[in-house]
């Protein structure tokens, strides 16, 4: 059951438009390759600030100011995803039947309900004048996810060539 | 090659490769967008607290370029691409060092004496000239090391 709806998925991935495009011409596939890489690095780089704020580092950022970098993390994830989009219709073959990109998927999937669960336990509360949660260890635990989940993200990413 | 007969370990390298890739391109450019006043409030020593996770990720960089050239050391010397970011790399390595030891540092200086910084269009150039050598140099040109590479 599986297998077919793989075998279905991929065929239609075959069939867009986009994927027409992509593999008529050999320069959008590297464009996408570079610009999924800039969206992780303004993604990693922002939540770099964020989330080691989180867990202690930056002690002399104010909480509250450095989520003002989250809407640049959005920002680099959305390229990742118009781009990364592009490049699994042009080789549905790769990255359908790779268990990275299905892991990779899943792990996307985990650190936005984490961001939701920062924005909803951390952010809101903080921004409502409780300054309780700035020493909670639910800020800890989300900052630290959220680095490991991004870094396992990079990680599955570049194992879909090989697993 | 040791790194060959491991299968894991060269995916293994190109990861810790691209993680500190992804670091120093993305530290860099929220400097830049301090600079430009984004976010505004988030004092600059925060900024200058951040070179030693910078140089521990260009560290991590030249340890596993190292070993991703002695990998392909043939394809990479006859490669257009690698001289370009080779070269690229050092003038980044230089801007970078300008940027933190005479923007980032007199800024936070000025800000423990309770003063605001606001950048100079000499600091803005200096930010924006390494985020343009980190960004489009050293990364396009590490994807496209992959495309022009001649047949061995």
């Amino acid at each position: 059951m599986l297998h077919s709806l793989l075998s279905e998925l991929v065929a239609w991935a075959g069939h867009t438009g986009v994927h027409n495009f992509m593999v008529k011409y050999p320069m959008p596939f590297v464009v996408c390759q570079t610009l999924h890489f800039m969206g992780l690095s303004v993604l990693l780089g922002a939540l770099i600030i964020v989330d080691l704020r989180g867990l202690g580092v930056f002690a002399r950022a104010p909480l509250l100011e450095t989520h003002k970098l989250v809407p640049l993390a959005i920002g680099g994830f959305a390229v990742q995803l118009v781009t990364g989009a592009c490049m699994t219709l042009t080789n549905p073959t790769t990255y359908f039947v790779s268990k990275a990109f299905w892991i990779k998927m899943v792990l996307i999937l985990l650190a936005g309900l984490n961001a939701l669960v920062y924005e909803i336990f951390i952010f809101r509360p903080l921004a409502a004048g409780d300054t309780a949660v700035e020493t909670s260890g639910m800020l800890k635990l989300t900052s630290a996810l959220s680095l490991f989940l991004w870094v396992a993200v990079l990680m599955f990413g570049r194992l879909i060539a090989y697993i | 090659m040791w790194i060959d007969h491991s299968g894991w370990f060269y995916p293994a390298i190109l990861i810790v490769h691209a993680l500190g890739m992804c670091v120093m391109a993305g530290l860099t450019c929220m400097i830049v967008l301090r600079l430009f006043g984004f976010p505004r409030q988030l004092p600059m020593v925060v900024y200058n607290e951040t070179l030693p996770w910078l140089v521990g990720a260009f560290l991590i960089n030249a340890a596993s370029g190292l070993l991703l050239f002695i990998h392909d050391a043939y394809q990479l010397i006859h490669n257009i691409a690698y001289d370009l970011k080779m070269i690229s790399l050092f003038i980044g390595l230089g801007v970078t060092w300008v940027l933190y030891r005479d923007v980032l540092g007199p800024a936070s200086a000025l800000e423990a004496t309770g003063e605001t910084y606001v950048a100079s269009n000499r600091d803005k150039g200096v930010g924006l000239a390494a985020v343009a050598i980190w960004w489009f140099v050293v990364i396009a040109s590490g994807r496209f090391i992959a495309y022009l590479t001649p047949p061995s």
